[in-house]
């Protein structure tokens, strides 16, 4: 079954092996020339006017750690999913659908907690 | 046929006409006010040098002091509402070598009219209009730029088109046509891995501009 | 590299593989500043075709193009802008001065206008016309090829 996956091992190998000679051949034949202007931040051919690190408003962190935890409970659920045919076939599908009943439960609560502190407020 | 032939006005072969007989077939007579030259002159008649009339347009020659009464009465009595253009003038002459022209538009009836001041090499200043026409604004601040003709009153009288520090005055008649080499900063030919500050920094806005007027 | 590579066989090899590479895959930066910008674009355009010459993209970032195409005349102002953004480009990198006006100043000879972007910028070919052509444009295009292939080499840009 291992053998399987060997295709894609080999995918892998031959696409970071093509990106690493890219980049040495790069690093071996580019020209080297560095210059303090030709460093410079690029503002359309004038002095650059304030700082490229603004702030932003931190909705986008809430939003996307919310994301992330409730994306990892769809993956942990998947699994799951796959096997629930083989788990009513050898009669513990009850039980199994109570465990993950528990586990959705489980982040339900925290989902309303979330929302009830406003966390998924977009404006 | 519907076209008319090539009609040449002028030859220079030919001896000049008697100006009565100059007459432009190209004049308009729509645009052509003398209703308020007419009132001009009896309400301003010591100020005004000169009124000539060339084409059906009138050009009135004024005193630099009455400049402004002249375009209020104008704009209140007449409706010329519309300044179309101020620009400056250099005749090069000995006397009164500049000259400011202003034209106005009486929108609603339709006239034009063509003021003219003339100043002295020594003393090239003259009120600014901009009271009564805001448009006059950067017309004067060009003038000032290319003739070095000061505006009285103008509340932000600096160059227009030339960096603040140029020090000369670019369409008078002297200065050459090719500039005067170094006067202008060119960038360098060689990057040598030094940040050069910006020569343009008001323009090229990396510099708040200067608000007060051009020191003398 | 431990060895020199200067003059020998691999040199020259890898110079025509790189030289081709590079000259097949040109990327402009257009420095479109007046009429000629118009011809460039037309030049970019489907009928005098710039990307069957390798020319796909026009990157109007300094940092993602080779070429700078300099279309229009320059005044004294915008001189610095450009010297300032052929500087950010990075190495190897080439100008084409497309038109009367960058060439030598064209028809605008007068105080505002820099008599020939060559005053500041290392310029590779010039190309007359007031506006050039898309197919002049091409022609100076495969100009920067052939230079590319014949006079470039990966010995001076110090690299091996």
């Amino acid at each position: 079954m291992i053998g399987d996956f060997v295709p894609i091992l080999v995918m892998f190998l031959i696409a970071s092996g093509l990106a690493l000679t890219f980049l040495k051949l790069q690093e071996w034949i580019g020209p080297k020339r560095p210059s303090r202007l030709k460093a410079s931040a690029y503002e359309s051919g004038m002095d650059p006017i304030g700082t490229a690190r603004d702030r932003y408003s931190v909705k986008f962190y809430l939003v996307a750690m919310i994301f992330i935890v409730f994306d990892v409970e769809v993956v942990f659920m998947y699994p799951w999913a796959v096997a629930f045919g083989d788990f009513i076939q050898s009669g513990a599908g009850f039980g199994s659908l109570v465990v993950v009943t528990i586990f959705t439960v489980i982040l339900l609560i925290g989902l309303l907690y979330d929302v009830k502190k406003g966390g998924l407020e977009w404006d | 046929m519907g076209h008319r032939t090539l009609d040449f006005l002028f030859s220079p072969v030919d001896p000049p006409k008697p100006s009565a007989e100059r007459k432009n077939p190209l004049a308009k007579d729509s645009t052509f006010d003398s209703d308020a030259v007419t009132a001009l002159q009896d309400e301003f008649g010591e100020h005004i040098a000169d009124v000539t009339l060339y084409a059906n347009e009138h050009t009135v020659y004024v005193d630099r002091e009455s400049i402004v009464d002249l375009c209020t009465f104008l704009k209140d009595r007449f409706g010329y509402v519309y300044l179309s253009d101020l620009g400056g003038i250099d005749r090069f002459t000995e006397e009164q070598r500049f000259e400011v022209l202003y034209s106005l538009i009486a929108m609603e009836r339709g006239k034009r009219i063509r003021l003219k001041v003339r100043l002295d090499e020594e003393d090239p200043v003259v009120p600014s209009i901009y009271g009564v026409y805001p448009a006059a604004g950067w017309n004067e601040r060009e003038c000032w730029d290319m003739f070095g003709i000061r505006f009285d009153g103008h509340p932000d009288l600096r160059r227009m088109f030339m960096p603040e520090d140029f020090e000369h005055f670019p369409l008078r008649k002297e200065f050459p046509s090719l500039g005067i080499p170094g006067s202008l900063p060119l960038p360098s030919q060689t990057d040598d891995g030094e940040i050069v500050k910006d020569p343009f920094p008001a323009a090229h806005g990396s510099k708040p501009l200067r608000r007060t007027p051009f020191p003398e | 590299m431990a060895f020199d590579l200067k003059d020998g066989f691999m040199t020259t090899t890898l110079d025509t593989v790189v030289n081709w590479a590079r000259s097949n895959a040109v990327w402009p930066m257009p420095m479109g500043l007046a009429c000629c910008a118009i011809e460039m674009m037309a030049f970019a355009g489907p009928k005098a075709d710039a990307s069957r010459f390798g020319s796909e993209v026009f990157r109007f970032s300094p940092r993602q193009s080779d070429l700078m195409i300099v279309a229009g005349w320059c005044s004294y102002k915008m001189a610095h802008a450009i010297r300032r953004i052929w500087d950010q480009m990075p190495d190897p990198k080439w100008c084409i001065a497309m038109g009367a006006c960058a060439s030598t100043g064209g028809m605008h000879r007068c105080y505002g206008v820099v008599q020939g972007v060559d005053n500041f910028l290392p310029v590779d070919v010039y190309i007359p016309g007031c506006p050039p052509r898309p197919e002049a444009v091409l022609h100076a295009l495969m100009d920067i090829q052939e230079k590319i292939r014949n006079e470039h080499t990966v010995a001076i840009d110090g690299a091996v």
